[in-house]
């Protein structure tokens, strides 16, 4: 076995143990995670690619459950609107394609949320044995979400294209608002798993809980201008993304400018947050496991 | 858990922990164990069951942070502990190999080098582009381990996991290990087999409770653990004999079972190859003939004397007391331990009990400076000490004529 030693080695430095090391709120601290972090990227790549393929491996249809919940969601809320079943308010495009774009960003942050509660326990066989960062294992599995989300994208291209909708030029400004919300879904992703890990519950419900949020989002509906109704606009920290994505690909104009600002900082604080306290948190809760 | 929960809000607050103090129900897992490495130093970490070898260890590997004191460490660290870590059942062999890998800390390129050298480690042959689910365990552990082998670190390691495998593989660890010792790795091995650790390291460390009882070279270490072990096979009795327990039909009795010198006298120890006697006194209620049985077992279980009997047929007397029965054992070849007899009275064909006792009788076989008592001895010496002696006889004859 002739392998060049000091190729693959990156760690000559010594690595120190201390009952308080990882303690602080000093600019060290996040520069020793950001490290471990970057150090790590492969193993997220790995990770992510190992639960992707393995997810529909045996499956039939494959990747094409990445979609089904949207489309199944969007034809039946079309029927029932046109059925004059639902009272919807009038949408600025077709409703089919309305409903897609909105659910889209919405299930970037619900699947994403629930791929990531469950990544610490699936895991849990090898966090208590091998000293990795556990950052990966939540990141790994947001990508799942990122994955999807990328397909229905192709989708939505699908669709536009059927019903003749041009979007506006600054679509192209989508995924840039969309990366708070991305760290938000993670921020949360970070506590909910550690939660999880606890309480077993949390993991269960959260499908439901998000079924019922996201009628508590302007997703399938436009969003409402009365009181009290306008406040979902505001509370729902998930609501201002959807409608700036429905505002840069049909209006050209922000409607909600102060609300999607809120919501960016928010997604950035509860991501930095929540990392600190994950990271913190795993030290203490792997002696226990 | 709600000391964990009070941990965690105290590492958000940064608050310096009070970790040198225990709480209530806590107890220290490792305490005040101090030591130092240098690169390609072998340590063995021997101790029983509950000392903290693992603690120690998965603190080594960075997964548990010290209380109180520090860890100093240079090098790439990895181990052999969790083998088959994040392998995936629905992937194949050769995905899981680069999962793993990566887990352990190799890079693409690292594994993409040393995937060969990794395939035929495991020798798994054509079942590399198979699902790992269809593995068998054999397999699926020689996967594992030969990516974990393959890692390479600078600090390597090992908890006891070096018992899997058929015997062929196992010897391909061993010397794959060695060969690392060779290049130069610090290897850390923890293991209850202090033969294995006696082979392997230069240095151990004895763990008890959490304390350091000692600390030094192989020879100082294992010695002194031996002796403590001594102490503890002469007090404690094993679990593995069943007391005093008696059985059988009752058509016989065995009574005031004693282990006897040369002399006669009650004795519990004796030395090495000394002369031992069995002693006890029986009835019998209509058994005209029958069998005497006496069998010797040592503390693990083992017979290492049995159907020690003598037949008596034709009895004349078919109810009747006998004053004494007496089984002698000269130059006991009896290796030093504990050992436990079982008197047994059956009939002739050894076929049903007429009285069984267990554990009729103990002794001890003391170690003497020539021949010490300890499991590694065991295996140099074997289970029984054999008396024999050596003839050489040499006549003059040219080198050249018998080696051609």
């Amino acid at each position: 076995m002739e392998t060049s030693r000091a190729e693959y080695t990156k760690h000559t430095k010594e690595v120190v143990y201390t009952p308080d090391a990882h303690l602080g709120f000093g600019w060290h601290v996040w520069r020793d995670m950001a490290r471990e972090l970057i150090q790590s990227r492969e193993l997220m790549w790995r990770l992510f690619l190992r639960d992707l393929s393995a997810r529909y491996r045996q499956s039939v249809f494959g990747y094409v459950w990445a979609v089904m919940p949207a489309i199944v969601t969007v034809i039946t809320f079309t029927y029932l609107k046109g059925s004059g079943t639902l009272p919807i308010g009038e949408t600025n495009m077709p409703y089919p394609a309305y409903v897609l774009l909105g659910m889209s960003v919405w299930l970037l942050f619900a699947t994403g949320l629930t791929r990531t509660t469950q990544s610490l326990v699936q895991a849990s066989a090898i966090i208590t044995k091998i000293n990795f960062a556990r950052e990966t294992l939540v990141l790994a599995a947001f990508g799942e979400s990122i994955f999807n989300f990328l397909i229905r994208i192709v989708l939505i291209g699908v669709v536009f294209a059927w019903y003749r909708v041009v979007p506006m030029w600054t679509i192209i400004f989508v995924p840039f608002v969309l990366i708070p919300l991305a760290l938000m879904t993670v921020g949360f992703g970070f506590i909910m798993s550690i939660a999880n890990g606890v309480f077993r519950d949390i993991g269960n419900s959260l499908t439901l809980l998000l079924t019922f949020a996201m009628f508590l989002t302007p997703v399938l509906y436009p969003p409402p201008t009365q009181w009290p109704k306008v406040l979902i606009n505001y509370l729902n920290p998930v609501s201002p993304f959807i409608i700036a994505t429905r505002d840069l690909t049909t209006k050209g104009t922000l409607s909600q400018p102060d609300g999607l600002f809120y919501a960016s900082a928010a997604g950035f604080v509860v991501f930095l947050v929540a990392w600190r306290i994950f990271h913190l948190a795993m030290s203490r809760i792997v002696e226990r496991v | 858990m709600w000391y964990g929960f009070r941990d965690i809000l105290r590492d958000t607050a940064s608050l310096r922990p009070k970790t040198d103090r225990l709480r209530r129900k806590e107890f220290w897992a490792v305490d005040d164990v101090s030591f130092e490495l240098r690169k390609g130093d072998r340590l063995g970490l021997i101790g029983p069951n509950g000392a903290g070898k693992t603690t120690l260890l998965k603190m080594l590997n960075g997964i548990i942070i010290p209380d109180k004191g520090d860890l100093r460490i240079k090098g790439r660290v990895g181990a052999l502990i969790q083998i088959g870590a994040g392998f995936h059942p629905q992937l194949t062999g050769r995905e899981n190999i680069y999962i793993n890998g990566a887990i352990l800390g190799m890079g693409k390129r690292e594994i993409d080098k040393k995937f060969d050298a990794i395939v035929e480690f495991a020798d798994i042959g054509d079942f590399l582009d198979t699902p790992v689910k269809y593995y068998s365990s054999g397999m699926f552990v020689r996967l594992g381990f030969a990516v974990a082998i393959h890692c390479e670190p600078e600090v390597l390691l090992v908890d006891e996991v070096l018992a899997v495998g058929d015997l062929n593989f196992q010897s391909k660890c061993i010397e794959q290990i060695s060969r690392l010792c060779e290049k130069g790795t610090t290897v850390v091995l923890v293991s209850h087999d202090v033969s294995k650790i006696e082979r392997v390291c230069g240095k151990a460390i004895w763990l008890d409770n959490g304390h350091l009882m000692k600390v030094g070279s192989i020879k100082d270490v294992i010695h002194s653990y031996m002796q403590d072990q001594n102490q503890k096979l002469y007090n404690t009795e094993s679990s593995f004999v069943i007391e005093g327990v008696r059985k059988g039909s009752g058509r016989a009795r065995v009574e005031n079972f004693e282990v006897q010198n040369t002399k006669g006298e009650k004795v519990d120890s004796f030395l090495p190859r000394e002369s031992i006697s069995f002693s006890f006194e029986y009835s019998l209620k209509d058994v005209s003939a029958y069998r005497l049985w006496i069998c010797v077992v040592n503390q693990a279980g083992l017979k290492v004397a049995g159907d020690l009997s003598e037949t008596i047929k034709n009895n004349r007397y078919p109810n009747n007391f006998v004053d004494r029965a007496k089984y002698t054992l000269r130059d006991m070849p009896f290796f030093p331990g504990r050992y436990y007899v079982i008197a047994g009275i059956s009939d002739e064909k050894g076929l049903v009990w007429h009285d069984r006792v267990a554990k009729a009788g103990t002794f001890i076989v003391k170690s003497t400076s020539k021949i010490k008592y300890s499991p590694a001895m065991a295996n140099f010496y074997g289970s029984v000490l054999i008396n024999g002696s050596w003839d050489i006889t040499q006549t003059e004859f040219r080198l050249q004529d018998r080696i051609k």
